[in-house]
């Protein structure tokens, strides 16, 4: 069901599912252009596992006001929302946490990982990469290729109003070309201030060395992603220590398309490892 | 050969789990106690024995024994460098393109079971050349050899340039061996108990295991995407070609050290005398069968032989030398 809170000025809504009082808490943030009813099939099946599933509305999307100040769409103001998310379910901050992060939600689940600490469980990335990782890439043709719409993202006002006249049919084109959902509600414009952000914060992101997450985290990756390339075990090993990748069969879209399939990985994963 | 997806887990690790449960032990599956039986050939040979038409019963022995240790020691130090080439050929390119924990465990266990296999092989050897009355190091002077040869030096070149030359002559090679077995097993009578039971093993694990090379070619060819690494998809398998018929002729070319060893058993002076047989056959004709109908060399030469892996070749787009159409000598009772 949803929830909605304002947090630090702004409505905030997300999609919850409560089991035990001491359960796990398994945040879901969903990546662009979706919305957290992408997630559905996952907090379906870890709710019936015993989990309090979470999946917040992006800013912008669904209940989640947008913001005037663009520095609302950074990835700290981001990751402090999330915080103030988890902290409504747990006040007390004594129940674990695992995060798990699709697209560019991939990139505030690496983020919010860093600040959970030891009360991070594990951390799950689906076709979803970090932002030191993002940058690196950007010397690689085939990743240039494949993120030219992020580059266009980055030009003032332009992409608003191409996508205020283009944007049913650039979706639709997507839909048909790249798997993205169908079923699901997907737009485009709440996420572009997301993008300007997540590029300003490149420069300071290269130069700090974050220290590697320690916590178990497993990549799953379908192979034929038309937006990211799959990535190498040197480019996970500097983000993390103990890391296993799974490569699928599929498109960007995997938890949505393989649904099945990846909730049996990432469960029996979480049987595993925690 | 069983056929499984790079990304089917399930299938992956049914595949890992069979070769496990019936993989054989070095130790318990073979009774190393068994002598050689000296009288008996090791591998069945065509009417022409190889390159030596006109030879005697007893020649025809020597030669069946030789080739059969030329196979022996093909087997061996193909393996040895494949356990040797692990880090690049393996280690590395999962580095660079991960699959899953099942398929990494997979390609572990094909790694133990090549180290178990060439270490088989070298014991036959051993127990052939104290049979014989000499050191495994003096025979193998005779023998094929891959370490520290220029081959070995080029496909690690290859890759650590990213390529995949190496593959191309596992995936080829492990396809022979099963050829290989299929060709001793009607003489199964006739042919040395120890040597053929040892093909037997072999071709048990190299069926269960035989997908493993052409899993890691898909794995390169499928996610590698500079313009080197297509230049690697195009180029290797030629170049595979080229290096493993070099390496062949020159491995054969090693028996000519034979004479060394003539005077220390009647098999090694027969050999030694039959030298002089294969420098007076018309070269053409020598060079005509090696690729085209000679028993164990041509098929191991001229990948026509094999035409799954040609299938696999051509479904890459992969450039294949133009070899003649292989025309194989029947074989018959020694």
């Amino acid at each position: 069901m949803v929830e909605a809170k304002v947090i630090r000025g702004r409505a905030t809504a997300w999609l919850q599912e409560n089991s035990a009082d001491e359960s796990t808490l398994l945040l879901f943030l969903h990546g662009c252009p979706d919305s957290p009813e992408i997630w559905q099939p996952q907090l379906d099946y870890f709710h019936a596992q015993g989990y309090t599933v979470l999946a917040p509305y992006a800013r912008g999307i669904g209940g989640s006001a947008p913001a005037q100040d663009r520095q609302r769409y950074g990835l700290d103001a981001i990751a402090l929302d999330h915080l103030e998310i988890l902290r409504s379910v747990d006040p007390d901050g004594h129940r674990k946490v695992i995060v798990v992060g699709h697209d560019i939600g991939g990139i505030h689940a690496w983020k919010l990982a860093r600040l959970l600490g030891s009360r991070l469980a594990a951390l799950v990335l689906l076709n979803a990469p970090d932002l030191s990782q993002m940058a690196r890439r950007l010397s690689q043709p085939r990743q240039l290729l494949k993120s030219w719409y992020i580059a266009l993202f980055q030009l003032p006002l332009l992409p608003e109003a191409w996508l205020a006249r283009w944007e049913p049919l650039l979706i639709a084109r997507a839909q048909k070309k790249t798997g993205m959902p169908t079923d699901t509600p997907v737009s485009i414009t709440p996420f572009l201030n997301q993008y300007r952000e997540a590029a300003r914060a490149i420069p300071e992101v290269l130069k700090q060395n974050d220290t590697p997450v320690t916590c178990p985290v497993l990549v799953v990756w379908s192979k034929d992603d038309a937006f990211l390339e799959v990535p190498s075990m040197a480019e996970l090993g500097r983000l993390a220590t103990a890391v296993t990748v799974r490569v699928i069969e599929g498109n960007h879209w995997v938890h949505h398309h393989e649904a099945a399939r990846v909730n049996a990985l990432v469960n029996r994963f979480f049987k595993e490892k925690l | 050969m069983r056929t499984v997806s790079l990304y089917d887990e399930a299938a992956l690790s049914d595949l890992l789990k069979m070769q496990r449960e019936y993989g054989w032990s070095l130790e318990e599956s073979i009774d190393w106690s068994t002598p050689i039986d000296l009288a008996k050939p090791l591998v069945a040979l065509d009417e022409g024995a190889l390159f030596f038409p006109g030879a005697s019963r007893e020649e025809r022995l020597a030669v069946s024994q030789i080739m059969g240790l030329i196979i022996a020691a093909s087997i061996c130090e193909m393996e040895e460098c494949l356990v040797r080439l692990r880090k690049e050929a393996f280690g590395d390119v999962l580095r660079r393109f991960p699959v899953s924990p099942e398929f990494t465990e997979l390609g572990e266990h094909f790694f133990v079971e090549e180290t178990k296999h060439s270490e088989a092989f070298r014991r036959y050897m051993t127990k052939f050349a104290h049979a014989t009355g000499v050191d495994l190091e003096d025979l193998k002077t005779v023998l094929p050899q891959v370490e520290r040869t220029k081959t070995e030096w080029y496909l690690r070149k290859n890759l650590e340039s990213g390529g995949y030359a190496f593959w191309w002559i596992v995936a080829e090679v492990e396809q022979e061996f099963l050829l290989l077995y299929n060709a001793l097993a009607p003489f199964k009578k006739n042919i040395e108990p120890l040597y053929f039971d040892l093909h037997r093993k072999h071709f048990e694990e190299e069926a269960r295991h035989a997908s493993f090379p052409y899993l890691m070619l898909e794995l390169l060819m499928t996610r590698a995407s500079s313009p080197r690494d297509y230049l690697h998809l195009k180029g290797d398998l030629m170049i595979s070609q080229i290096v493993q018929t070099l390496w062949t002729a020159q491995a054969l070319g090693r028996t000519r050290a034979l004479k060394k060893l003539a005077g220390k058993h009647p098999i090694y002076t027969a050999l030694a005398r039959m030298q002089e047989i294969l420098e007076k056959q018309p070269k053409v004709r020598t060079f005509w069968k090696f690729f085209t109908s000679a028993p164990y060399v041509s098929s191991l030469v001229n990948p026509n032989h094999h035409r799954k892996f040609m299938r696999f070749a051509k479904k890459m787009g992969s450039i294949s030398i133009p070899f003649p159409a292989p025309s194989p000598a029947p074989l018959v009772d020694y």
